[in-house]
């Protein structure tokens, strides 16, 4: 057992509280496959975590198991203090928000946010109050004698999200719930559902593939791969000091460089990056820097790290400019905000420079980060 | 909690799960076993089909040797044919307008499709019977008179509504804007309907072809009633061996057909999963859902 | 083809349109349309119409010079009426165990079995349906004979034989047989289609099994559980073969009845009136059912109803 595991362990021991949810060496094996690798997870009452990895990094799955869809094939998992293990999802006090909302299309609106409720013992009387208080909510009283079907994405969602919520549950699990939605409502719906977990205080775990949902709204996020989870932090920790290559490519983007150490600097390639750390020389490392953190001017500037090259392509990103700039055999991208925008033209020389301390350099572990992709 | 009933709890299956696939196994126990027993008893060397008297091949030499039994088989698969053509043309071509030239004469259609396979068999026979008879020697349509021609209308009637609702539920399931991007591409309707039309209605195409192929050969009923001497299919000789007595060269040749008919499915639903199918919606497109 | 050329004519298209005349929709089912109204409507309509006519003498088949519904008292004689009682019986309680038998079964192929054998399963279930209904009943005469190997068996067990053959007990468990595929394929589809998310957001709610089964799986299930009770209640109740096969003189279904009154007794009237008679039983029987049903679920659908308003 690793120390995490461990101090997972006498943490559940210790202050459990309702709300809680403790994972210790959660495995759980498709075949030959493993979807979830001896995962150790403390989420603290009130808390809202994000599980955020690409597809196939387990991160459904983990939910899954918290809302019992899937048992483990080793490990414990404990909410409220207590074992879950081999207890059905109907009766564990906690409830879900699924990816396609899984709104149930016979029942109206009202039938479907008192489904749970008359599942328990909640008197009739009280369930009605329930409901309306649940859908005042999410502001959907107007539609509560509608069908699901009658109702546009958005809409659903806030049912789905009131279906879950007036079970006053210990835990609220969100499957990727805004992934079906445009742009526009997805950002609106960020807001409205951290809000609404403030004033809850009811534990939220959700899960995404999309970095920016998870940086707007979390408490800290677990970014996982393969199983495991490679970095656990708050927003700012994830984003500023990512503990991996992988980490740093998955969360927000980045220019990486191949190359090799030689004590403060890595060769890359025809290009010298200065970094701040100390590495053994001769080391496989990439190193990354920020778009953003890159400072692109005309002609030949000064800098810590300074190259020049030849811009190559412009693109408006609404409050900032992208542009992407080739040097040698290097192609980076540098975003800058839009009123420091300098005046240059495709095909003119500019010169990119960054701090020292912007370079993050980490071991090469062979693992393919996503590419600094440009936007679209 | 100790780790054994930890585990016991993981690996459990539910009560309800292991009494369910008793229950689906006993049910697919229960629908094979009458043809398991056609099967092991057309070996059966007895004389009578259902007392059992030594393994041997006696059944099938007889079947064959036998006349009448390979020519009515012959007059089935015969008229099996012609139906199944006739049936799909119609109901292909009706298929077609329904779904994308739908008017006020669709209702009225729809109504007749539904009166057709709701109707019992046995209406049919008794009405086509006197129908065919007042037709061929009364009003001199001579045609009629003629054993095939008459099971081979017999048993379209019922196919043709089939095929018409396979080719609809078809085309109402996918995008007519298909079709509207063939005639943005300078294609004539008529080539719009040929190129693009016809190659996406396929599937329904071949699964009712085979439908009406195959409930013609069932179709005993109306057999029964509009047949005339010496164009007698077979279900019709078997009924009649029904009331004079089963022997075991009908199991024989019963069995050939079926094994006959699985190879054409197993054929057919290699050709389908070639084309990208998945294995459900080859079961759905031989069902005709 | 009906439609004319496209709208927008441009100066850059290749050879100009030619103007299509244009043509009714239901042109292309037309053939369809015309044949089914020569071999079917036509005689049908003519049964209808020999239904209220007499047979005449010994040896003529029916006369219509004078009309009447003498020919339906008949029908709904005593001696015919407890044959299509028998028929209303057997139809009754046969989709009943149709339906009994095959809602586990399709529920498992459809939630339980693993998603790659589920075609198979299917297949399997459609293999009677492949076989000649004929010798598949036939197939079971030899299991229910009272000297075959299934009678010796229970003879062997000290249970005695197997006399069921020529009643209705051997054409109710033929019937349930021969229509149980066209229950188990829409119970299938139907059950197929109440997704896996939804049954999970049930449990997820706090249902167990038996409360998602009966609160979400079964009313989403309902189309298709309607369907498969008419596809197999209405040929049932018009069965032919199978009686015949099974049922002998204790067995008879009101099919065979019609089917004696065209060919042995030569009275085409009385025939016609039956078979009119048939399809009447059979159309009101599965309305009444349905009403009834619906009254019976009533004061279950009004408890489950929930109505807020708009906000005032």
């Amino acid at each position: 057992m690793t120390d995490t595991a461990a101090q997972a362990a006498l943490h559940a021991a210790s202050e459990a509280r309702a709300g809680d949810v403790t994972l210790t060496g959660v495995t759980k094996r498709y075949g030959d496959q493993t979807a979830v690798d001896g995962l150790d997870l403390h989420i603290a009452q009130g808390e809202f975590l994000s599980l955020l990895g690409p597809s196939g990094c387990g991160k459904t799955t983990t939910l899954r198991m918290i809302a019992g869809f899937e048992e483990p094939d080793a490990g414990d998992i404990r909410i409220s203090g207590s074992s879950v293990v081999g207890v059905p999802p109907h009766r564990r006090n906690v409830n879900t928000v699924f990816q396609q909302y899984a709104l149930f299309p016979h029942l109206t609106v009202a039938e479907n946010v008192a489904f749970g409720l008359r599942r328990t013992r909640v008197p009739r009387s009280e369930i009605r109050d329930r409901v309306v208080e649940a859908l005042d909510m999410v502001r959907m009283r107007s539609f509560a004698d509608r069908r699901p079907a009658a109702l546009s994405g958005g809409q659903q969602q806030r049912i789905a999200l009131a279906r879950a919520l007036v079970n006053r549950p210990s835990v609220l699990l969100l499957d990727e719930p805004l992934s079906a939605l445009d742009r526009q409502l997805r950002e609106e719906m960020q807001v409205e559902l951290k809000l609404l977990q403030a004033r809850l205080g009811t534990t939220f775990v959700f899960v995404t593939h999309d970095q920016g949902e998870a940086l707007s709204m979390s408490d800290r996020i677990a970014v996982m791969r393969a199983g495991r989870i490679e970095q656990l932090a708050d927003a700012d920790t994830v984003y500023g000091s990512p503990s991996s290559a992988y980490v740093a490519g998955f969360i927000g983007r980045q220019n990486f460089f191949s190359g090799t150490a030689a004590g403060a600097t890595v060769e890359a390639d025809g290009l010298t990056l200065r970094g701040t750390a100390d590495l053994v020389a001769g080391t496989a490392v990439r190193a990354a820097i920020r778009p953003e953190a890159v400072r692109l001017a005309p002609g030949e500037d000064a800098g810590e790290n300074r190259i020049v090259g030849r811009l190559v392509g412009i693109s408006h990103l609404g409050e900032s400019m992208q542009y992407i700039v080739e040097s040698g055999r290097h192609s980076i991208i540098v975003l800058t905000p839009r009123p420091s925008a300098p005046s240059v033209r495709p095909g003119d020389a500019v010169t990119l420079s960054w701090a020292a301390s912007d370079v993050a350099i980490f071991p090469d572990d062979g693992a393919t980060p996503a590419p600094a992709t440009a936007a679209a | 909690m100790s780790e054994r009933t930890l585990a016991r709890r993981r690996s459990g299956k539910p009560v309800t799960d292991v009494l369910l696939s008793i229950w689906g196994w006993l049910v697919m126990a229960f629908l094979f076993a009458p043809i398991l027993v056609i099967v092991v008893y057309s070996f059966n060397e007895g004389r009578l089909l259902a007392s059992w008297d030594g393994f041997g091949f006696a059944a099938y030499e007889a079947a064959f040797a036998n006349r009448q039994i390979v020519a009515t088989v012959l007059v089935t698969i015969r008229v099996a044919i012609w139906s199944a053509v006739v049936a799909t043309l119609l109901g292909t071509m009706a298929g077609i307008a329904l779904a994308r030239r739908p008017g006020r004469w669709t209702a009225w259609f729809t109504g007749l499709l539904l009166l057709v396979t709701v109707t019992p068999e046995i209406v049919d026979a008794v009405a086509l019977l006197p129908w065919f008879v007042q037709l061929g020697t009364e009003l001199g349509v001579t045609i009629l008179n003629d054993g095939i021609v008459r099971l081979a209308i017999g048993s379209s009637l019922f196919s043709t509504a089939v095929v018409a609702y396979l080719v609809r539920s078809r085309l109402i399931g996918l995008d007519e804007h298909l079709e509207h991007a063939a005639t943005d591409l300078y294609a004539t309707p008529f080539q719009a309907l040929t190129r693009v039309t016809l190659p996406l209605t396929a599937p329904a195409v071949v699964s009712g072809f085979l439908l009406s192929f195959t409930l013609s050969l069932d179709n005993t009923i109306i057999a029964a009633f509009v047949s005339v001497q010496g164009a007698t299919p077979w279900p019709v000789y078997i009924l009649g061996s029904v009331r004079s007595g089963l022997r075991p060269e009908i199991a024989a040749m019963s069995t050939i057909m079926l094994a006959l008919t699985l190879v054409v499915l197993v054929l057919v639903a290699i050709v389908l999963r070639r084309s990208g199918d998945s294995t459900t919606q080859i079961a759905r497109t031989m069902t005709g859902g | 083809m009906t439609t004319t050329a496209p709208p927008q004519q441009r100066a850059t298209l290749p050879p100009a349109p030619r103007r299509r005349l244009r043509l009714p929709g239901f042109l292309m089912a037309l053939p369809a349309w015309s044949w089914l109204l020569v071999f079917f409507v036509a005689p049908v309509g003519l049964v209808i119409y020999y239904s209220f006519g007499y047979k005449p003498g010994l040896f003529a088949t029916h006369a219509t010079d004078v009309l009447s519904f003498d020919r339906y008292l008949e029908a709904l004689s005593p001696t015919f009426a407890s044959v299509f009682l028998n028929t209303l019986w057997v139809g009754v309680i046969g989709t009943i165990l149709c339906l009994l038998i095959a809602m586990p079964a399709a529920y498992w192929i459809a939630t339980k079995v693993p998603a790659n054998r589920r075609g198979l399963m299917l297949g399997l279930v459609l293999v009677p349906f492949w076989t000649n209904f004929l010798v598949r009943t036939i197939g079971w005469r030899v299991m229910l004979a009272p000297e075959g190997f299934l009678s010796e068996w229970m003879v062997g067990l000290g249970l005695g034989p197997i006399e069921i053959l020529n009643t209705r007990l051997a054409v109710l468990i033929g019937v349930v047989y021969n229509y149980l595929p066209l229950m188990i394929l829409p119970l299938y589809v139907a059950f197929d289609r109440v997704e896996g998310p939804l049954r999970e957001a049930s449990k997820d709610l706090g249902a167990d099994r038996v409360r998602t089964f009966l609160t979400v799986t079964l009313p989403l299930a309902r189309p298709g559980i309607i369907a498969g009770v008419l596809f197999v209640y209405i040929p049932l109740m018009g069965d032919y073969i199978t009686a015949t096969v099974l049922g002998g003189a204790q067995g008879t279904m009101a099919g065979q009845l019609v089917a004696s009154q065209f060919t042995t007794a030569q009275n085409w009237a009385l025939g016609s009136a039956m078979a009119v008679v048939l399809i009447l039983t059979t159309v009101l029987s599965a309305v009444a059912a349905a009403a009834m049903l619906w009254l019976v679920t009533w004061p279950l659908r009004l408890a489950n109803r929930m109505r807020i308003g708009e906000a005032s």
